[in-house]
């Protein structure tokens, strides 16, 4: 473990990738700015306020739950497939998409068995929004490239991430329902707010853009 | 790999083994702990490490119930393996007190079993040591638990824990009015602090009243602030409410006369995560932990349903938490000469066994 102590800086997972960029901008526009070391995966607040840790997006539920993060910035569906629970502190207006069922273009309803048979990387989202409809479903779980199953006959539907529709599009799929949207949240270890909630919360309406702009450095 | 290979080479999940020194630092700790809790006039107890499922079914939560390991015996019967102290001690106490012995005050020190995740192993949840103190119904109870259980972090090496207080009491309304399922799920959003959640279960109220909730519930800070709070927002909630705030101000006051008040916050998104909580409730929570390290308060009803009619408040440590923590900071045992010990000397095993004799009566600890 390695949370923070009440003089350190506040520590915030990121995962790698598209989300960091954003974030990094979005925090920049918040006027915190990020002194990364070439190839590192740890970036300091040019004034020692807040620590990010750069860490694989699937992984950044684990990193926080163990406290090794104090807080995150992950997608609703990383969250929900942890099946951890966090406190949600803060919805950036970035990064959102929508959770969809999706089959070929040309695929019948009309064909669909008894049970549905469904493809994905997301299983504990998939078995939990259909038996939460009283839907008996089989999940296949996949850990990538999930738009070939309908493609190549492993299940008539997907359930998975679509934000353009692109990728979609190219594999002549369609989307048939869209079932969440997907927003993009700050979390935070339970624990961890308790011990340093003032800086946090100062955070957080620094976020909001709420007049509070000096974060204090110690509770 | 083989079953057997496997077997061999690793434990179920939620049990532990510890060796040597660690296993000797954790003895001291404890030993450390309970003859404080003796100091205090507390007397142990020794659970069973099983018993009977149904005893417990119902006082368990959703998250607790999915964790117990579970037996069947010869008989037929359903057994769990003890998982939580406080409930296999509620029924042991009220089973054998009687009325005319309260008050009594106990302690326990012992292993708990629960199922953990492979990811889940942060929870660290194999030990607990902690108190009851049965038959005392005023807040001079909650203040000799809570002045006992900073002494006792103290005692195992985490001074600057800090404990958040609340009070179940806050939700005794909203029961009364929404039942105990809309309770349990308000239980649930406050301690996650989830405010569109709670908004949603008051949704029935006036807004003025579920605003006042709404402010309550998020408060974390100083007594100073709890007074203002109830004296602008809790009028609007009933002299109940009114009278939890009251106790909890009792409470920091007297915490504050004895010096002790900076080892504690007033946290009203403590409420308590377990069904028979009554009253004031808290949780401590220590740097560089995950978790929370310790966490009790009062259940008045609990022993009742076991046969004897008596209030009670107590606390319980995880001490494997707080002893993971604290011996990353400590010297290394090796450099603090733990675990080395001086050889006897001597030409022939009597002549070492007689200078290692002579040398425990002076206090040291000797190997031959």
């Amino acid at each position: 473990m390695n949370m923070t102590t009440a003089t350190e800086p506040l520590t915030i997972a990121v995962p790698k990738g598209r989300l960091l960029d954003q974030t990094i901008e979005f925090f920049e526009s918040c006027g915190l700015r990020f002194l990364f070391e070439k190839r590192s995966l740890v970036a300091h607040e040019a004034n020692g306020l807040l620590k990010l840790i750069l860490v694989k997006n699937s992984d950044l539920p684990v990193y926080v739950k163990h406290g090794i993060a104090g807080m995150g910035i992950s997608g609703e569906d990383t969250l929900y497939e942890s099946g951890a629970e966090f406190y949600h502190l803060h919805t950036f207006n970035f990064g959102s998409t929508k959770m969809c069922l999706c089959s070929r273009e040309d695929y019948d309803p009309s064909m669909d068995q008894r049970q549905l048979s469904v493809a994905t990387k997301f299983t504990r989202f998939a078995r939990d929004y259909f038996h939460g409809q009283g839907i008996p479903v089989e999940i296949i779980r996949l850990g990538g490239s999930v738009e070939l199953a309908p493609v190549l006959g492993l299940a008539p539907y997907i359930v998975d991430l679509v934000e353009t529709g692109d990728t979609l599009r190219a594999n002549k799929l369609k989307v048939t329902k869209t079932l969440a949207e997907i927003r993009v949240r700050l979390i935070c270890n339970p624990a961890y707010y308790k011990l340093h909630y003032e800086r946090i919360n100062a955070f957080i309406a620094r976020l909001q853009g709420i007049t509070n702009p000096e974060m204090p450095k110690n509770e | 790999m083989p079953k057997k290979k496997r077997s061999l080479l690793q434990i179920p999940q939620g049990t532990e083994s510890f060796y040597l020194e660690d296993a000797y630092r954790h003895r001291k700790l404890v030993d450390r702990v309970t003859e404080l809790f003796y100091k205090w006039g507390y007397l142990p107890v020794q659970t069973p490490i099983v018993d009977y499922y149904d005893s417990y079914r119902a006082l368990l939560t959703e998250n607790a119930d999915r964790d117990v390991y579970r037996l069947i015996d010869r008989d037929g019967e359903l057994l769990m393996l003890r998982s939580d102290v406080t409930l296999f001690l509620a029924k042991q106490m009220g089973m054998i007190l009687k009325s005319e012995e309260l008050p009594v005050r106990v302690y326990y020190a012992d292993t708990i079993l629960r199922h953990e995740a492979a990811d889940d192993i942060s929870q660290n949840e194999f030990f607990q040591t902690g108190i009851e103190l049965i038959g005392r119904p005023d807040l001079d109870g909650e203040l000799e638990v809570l002045g006992l259980l900073q002494e006792t972090l103290a005692t195992l090496g985490a001074p600057d824990t800090v404990t958040h207080v609340g009070t179940r009491r806050l939700s005794s309304g909203i029961r009364a009015q929404l039942g105990e399922a809309a309770e349990r799920q308000l239980i649930h959003a406050v301690i996650m602090r989830q405010g569109d959640e709670l908004s949603e279960i008051l949704a029935d109220y006036p807004t003025k009243q579920r605003d006042a909730y709404l402010s309550l519930f998020r408060y974390i800070g100083d007594a100073a602030g709890l007074q203002s709070l109830r004296k602008t927002v809790a009028q609007d909630l009933g002299d109940e409410v009114t009278q939890a705030l009251l106790e909890l101000e009792h409470v920091f006051a007297v915490l504050s006369e004895l010096d002790l008040a900076d080892s504690f916050r007033v946290d009203l998104s403590e409420v308590g995560n377990q069904p028979y909580h009554s009253g004031i409730v808290f949780q401590s929570y220590m740097h560089n932990v995950a978790h929370p390290v310790a966490s009790g308060g009062r259940y008045d009803g609990l022993l009742a349903r076991f046969g004897l009619d008596a209030p009670s408040v107590g606390f319980s440590c995880m001490v494997r938490r707080i002893e993971e923590r604290t011996k990353l900071t400590a010297q290394s045992d090796r450099s603090s000469g733990l675990g080395t010990f001086a050889a006897a000397e001597g030409e022939d095993f009597a002549a070492r066994f007689r200078s290692a004799r002579k040398a425990r009566e002076q206090g040291e600890s000797i190997i031959l």
